[in-house]
């Protein structure tokens, strides 16, 4: 761990330029470089522990960064080795009631239910379940608590599907077994371009310039809400006014309230394929 | 400091230690060192901020100079010298929000750019739109177009597209006496200060938005390994191909030592781009090694140095080129006539170096892991003190650590070099060899950087370079930062007492002083008609290569930016005496970025001695007038020029015989000084 914890801090922050938390805000303190030299230097010096324990939540756990890196370091599974060590565990996790005995479970994570929509489009019937801590993610990115907690969601999700519009929620569905859907692949297709969000397969290097993830990802957007609209921000400026459509509802939601003009697939559902009928 | 005034206009701003640490220091390997080895953080400065627009740099400046407030710009902070260190009681202002492409333009091949911009996002933007600014340095991807100004950067391909200062058209800048417009953009009766911007460090203003020069995407891109015995004929085929004005995007020769140990001149086995490829191969076999070899070298750098001398074989130059496919045909052509005598290993060593361009930079981690640290110095000589400047600055390095080099960054007139070194991780070891290197790069000639700036680490090396002429800084810095709260210190140190040369007089023997025929450089006097010059140069077998429409103490002065390419200098060492009768010569070597280039400002403001600029062979020349199809006359280079079309000397008979047209006997038209070629 010091070694590859050296490695990123002693690098001359080669992935900055995709580090989508460091393009967005600007900020030195988010590039992977400077966060692991906070780790690093707190090892050493107990009273900067609480700096670092800030630092390793500066991050949306998009994976930019490894795919950039000519060395492949696995920064996530750094993080969230620090963070266990430099964070206190959350609670116990309670795991939520799922609604319903369908076998399709609508994993409802925001303010609209959109399991009726859901159940109308594909005439069938949809269990529901509401969570407000992402499933429990915070349980995930750290190592000393993900095993439970990946058993108490393969228990709870036993033989069922879950349905999610929600990138968070489905990063943690993804590392069970648990199968997925996402709510985008079931919908209809829609002419709004297309804003590739972070979770989405990599274009490579020279592609995009846009940073992909929009911020509302990983503990940012938690623990420092205001740096996680700072990257939302960037983003709808570049944008400059074009409305395009997020396959991720979460996405789409942060980049609204950072002023941009994006369509997610919850309200692209609830508008029966009228992309301009909820604006 | 109550930073409330600024937030209260909507700017954000941190002043706890999570987001000022990293503000704290740039990558100077000294202060690494310090903080890992001797575990001394350095001091946090009072806050942060990160302005969006132009406006916002202007409140910025004005509240610290109302404060009172030291101001450290800060670009990415990938400065390896010390440039960018918060100090106590500063105010950092972190300009990577101001990261737009304001305009692209085709028709003039330019664009306009905000500082903050990242140089990767610049080019894949550009990309997208069939551009490039072909400004590559190993740091692209972290690393700002501010900082390229104001450090004055070169990329990978300069030989071709030019350095950073070659590549800027235009900067505007604030600075504590207002706004301050460069370059195209300079109003009409100001005098242009962008050479002063250019590698000013912050210490003038902020700059927050340039214009530059693009050039199309390349549809042919050539590169080619060629084996050379020894590093002299090397040199020579460098020098040639340069002085043929073929241009190539990339000339790297390794020296015997990068070559053995990175297996280069192998061509199946050639490693990664240079650098510390090496220590890490070494390094990474076992922790065993890691631990013994790596201590080796550094316990007995004198040792391993004699070794690595001894080693004699041959030296590999990677030669590229790039551009319209009927110039990269041409070129090539004319080029493989000048290598006919190296061993031709094929593309793959030049394309094996192009895929792992950037990897060296990775490849220092380990040898500070290991306890030990890694630099790198970049000199530049003009091709007749090139091998002393190699000796006396490897010599130097080698005293205290274990050495290799490459040689890149090549011109007409000279080339840099650059040395990646390795010694024991203590500041003692690290300032020795360091003060032993920059006092051998000076008595060889050299300039004491080529393109990484000057930060703390040379500040006083580059104030001696600057000689008498660092009073031409010391009255423009007061002029437009009175209170001297722009990054203090930076480029040259506070009240530096500037050094005068008694050893510079008044040129005799004119109209032609000196010829430098290595170099192709003529030092000449300033008030000679041009005619007069072309026969003195014509006597001796030269000719002026870009020949003035008036006496150049007059045309130099009044020279437009666009009046030359990017790839052409009109002039090299000037001699100038200052009213009160002291003397001082800047000497460019032939490009140096030891900080700002002073000799534009210098020729205002004192009498213009002596002017060294560029020549070439006479030796019966022809022109061949050509054209082609589908060749932008700007893609060809300014050499091959005529007044009707592009064309070839002699010398370049490979070209000619590619293009069409009849031969001409065309001579080369004067140059305007406000013209645009
Ligand atoms: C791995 C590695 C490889 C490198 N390779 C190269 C290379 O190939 N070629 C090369 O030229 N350099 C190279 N460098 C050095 C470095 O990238 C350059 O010096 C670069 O120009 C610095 O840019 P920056 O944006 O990081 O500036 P910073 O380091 O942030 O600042 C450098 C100096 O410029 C000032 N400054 C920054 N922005 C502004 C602004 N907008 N207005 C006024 N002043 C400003 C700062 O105050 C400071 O004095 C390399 C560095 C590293 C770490
Ligand atoms: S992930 Fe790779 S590129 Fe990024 S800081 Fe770490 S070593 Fe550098
Ligand atoms: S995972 Fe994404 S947000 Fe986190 S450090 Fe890497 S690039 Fe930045």
């Amino acid at each position: 761990m010091n070694s590859e914890l050296s490695t990123c801090a002693l690098c001359p922050r080669l992935c900055r330029d995709r580090c989508p938390v460091s393009v967005g805000s600007g900020r030195e303190a988010t590039t992977p470089t400077s966060i692991m030299t906070a780790v690093l230097l707190a090892k050493k010096n107990p009273e900067l522990e609480p700096q670092a324990a800030q630092a390793v939540d500066l991050c949306t756990r998009c994976g930019q960064c490894t795919s950039a890196c000519g060395l492949d370091m696995p920064v996530v599974e750094m993080l969230d080795q620090a963070r266990t060590i430099l964070q206190p565990a959350p609670k116990a996790w309670v795991p939520p009631t799922i609604r319903g005995n369908a076998r399709q479970v609508a994993i409802i994570s925001g303010d609209t239910d959109w399991s009726p929509a859901l159940e109308k489009l594909l005439n069938e019937d949809v269990a529901t379940l509401h969570t407000n801590d992402f499933l429990g993610a915070a349980h995930q990115w750290r190592t000393d608590t993900r095993e439970a907690h990946t058993a108490q969601l393969t228990e709870l999700f036993k033989h069922r599907t879950a349905i999610t519009a929600d990138h968070i929620c489905a990063q943690v569905i993804d590392s069970t077994s648990i199968p997925i859907e996402h709510l985008h692949s079931l919908l209809p297709e829609h002419s709004l371009p297309r804003w590739r969000s972070c979770h989405e397969p990599n274009e490579g290097r020279h592609v995009s310039t846009m940073t992909k993830c929009c911020g509302a990802s990983g503990p940012l957007q938690n623990t420092h809400p205001d740096i996680a609209k700072e990257v939302g921000r960037d983003i709808a400026r570049r944008l400059d006014g074009q409305h395009v459509y997020s396959a991720d509802e979460r996405c789409a939601r942060h980049l609204q309230s950072c002023g941009a003009a994006v369509t997610g697939p919850v309200e692209w559902l609830m508008s029966q394929g009228d992309p301009d009928a909820n604006r | 400091m109550n930073v409330e005034a600024l937030r209260s206009i909507g700017l954000s701003i941190a002043t706890d230690a999570l987001h000022l640490r990293p503000y704290s220091r740039d990558l100077w390997p000294r202060d690494t060192l310090k903080m890992y080895k001797e575990g001394v953080l350095p001091e946090l400065p009072q806050a942060v901020v990160w302005p969006e627009r132009p406006e916002h740099v202007e409140a910025i400046i004005e509240w610290a100079t109302q404060e009172g407030v030291t101001i450290v710009p800060f670009g990415a902070g990938s400065g390896v010298c010390g440039g960018v260190r918060g100090r106590a009681g500063s105010l950092v202002v972190d300009l990577k929000r101001m990261n737009r492409i304001l305009a692209i333009n085709p028709h003039n091949r330019t664009v306009q750019v905000q500082s903050g911009l990242l140089g990767q996002h610049l080019e894949d933007q550009l990309e997208q739109t069939g551009w490039m600014t072909a400004h590559s340095p190993s740091s692209i991807a972290c690393s700002t177009t501010g900082g390229y100004v104001a450090a004055r950067s070169a990329g990978q391909f300069s030989s071709r597209y030019g350095v950073f200062d070659d590549i800027l058209l235009a900067a505007s800048a604030v600075t504590p006496k207002g706004k301050l417009q460069t370059g195209l953009w300079t109003p009409k009766e100001n005098e242009d200060l962008l050479p002063v911007l250019c590698g000013s460090e912050g210490g003038l203003g902020i700059v927050t938005d340039m214009l530059l020069r693009i050039s199309p995407l390349p549809s042919d891109r050539w590169l080619r390994g060629y084996a050379f015995p020894d590093l002299q004929s090397a040199w020579t085929a460098m020098r040639e191909l340069m002085q043929a004005g073929i241009w190539p995007s990339v000339l790297r020769l390794y020296d015997p030592v990068d070559t053995k140990i990175g297996g280069k001149t192998s061509a199946s086995d050639a490693k990664s781009g240079g650098g510390f490829a090496w220590m890490k191969n070494l390094a990474s076999k076992s922790p065993f090694l890691q631990r013994h070899l790596l201590n080796l070298p550094l316990a007995l750098p004198g040792l391993i140095n004699k070794i690595s001398a001894g080693i004699s074989g041959e030296v590999l130059l990677i030669v590229g080129f790039d551009g319209p496919t009927p110039i990269v045909e041409a070129s090539t052509k004319a080029a493989q006539k000048i290598l006919a005598n190296a061993r031709d290993m094929g593309p793959e060593p030049g394309e094996h170096w192009f895929r792992h361009r950037h990897d060296v930079s990775y490849k220092l981690a380990p040898v500070f892991i290991a306890g030990a640290f890694a630099d790198t110095m970049e000199v530049a000589a003009t091709w007749d003190k090139l091998p002393t400047l190699y000796q006396e600055v490897r010599a130097a390095l080698g005293r205290h650590t274990a050495v290799m080099a490459h040689f890149s960054h090549a011109y007409a007139e000279g080339c840099s070099i650059y040395f990646s070194f390795m010694g024991r991780g203590q500041l003692k070891t690290y300032d020795a060899t360091w003060k032993d290197a920059l006092d051998a790069a000076r008595s060889a000639g050299g300039t004491v950087t080529h393109h990484h700036g000057v930060g703390v680490l040379k500040s006083e090396a580059a104030a001696k370079e600057a000689g008498a002429a660092i009073r031409v800084w010391n009255e423009i810095k007061t002029s437009l930062d009175p209170d001297g709260i722009m990054n203090p210190g930076r480029p040259f140190p506070i009240d530096f007492e500037p050094t005068t040369d008694d050893t510079l007089s008044a040129p005799t023997d004119g109209p032609v002083f000196e010829l430098n025929e290595t170099s192709l450089l003529a030092t000449v006097d300033p008030q000679s008609n041009p005619d007069t010059l072309q026969t003195e140069l014509a006597s001796k077998g030269y000719t002026l290569r870009i020949p003035p429409d008036r006496p150049f103490g007059e045309w130099l002065p009044i020279l437009s930016r666009e009046a030359t390419q990017a790839w052409e200098t009109p002039v090299f060492t000037i001699q100038a005496r200052f009213d009160d009768g002291v003397r001082t010569r800047i000497q460019p070597a032939p490009r140096s970025a030891a900080g700002p280039d002073l000799r534009w400002s210098l020729m205002r403001r004192a009498t213009l001695e002596t002017v060294q600029v560029p020549i070439r062979a006479l030796s019966g020349d022809i022109n061949i007038v050509g054209g082609h199809p589908h060749l932008d006359l700007r893609d060809v280079r300014p050499a091959w020029h005529t007044a009707n079309g592009w064309g070839f000397e002699k010398s370049q008979s490979d070209l000619a015989e590619i293009c069409h047209g009849e031969p001409s006997s065309q001579t080369q038209p004067t140059r305007n000084p406000k013209e645009s070629s």
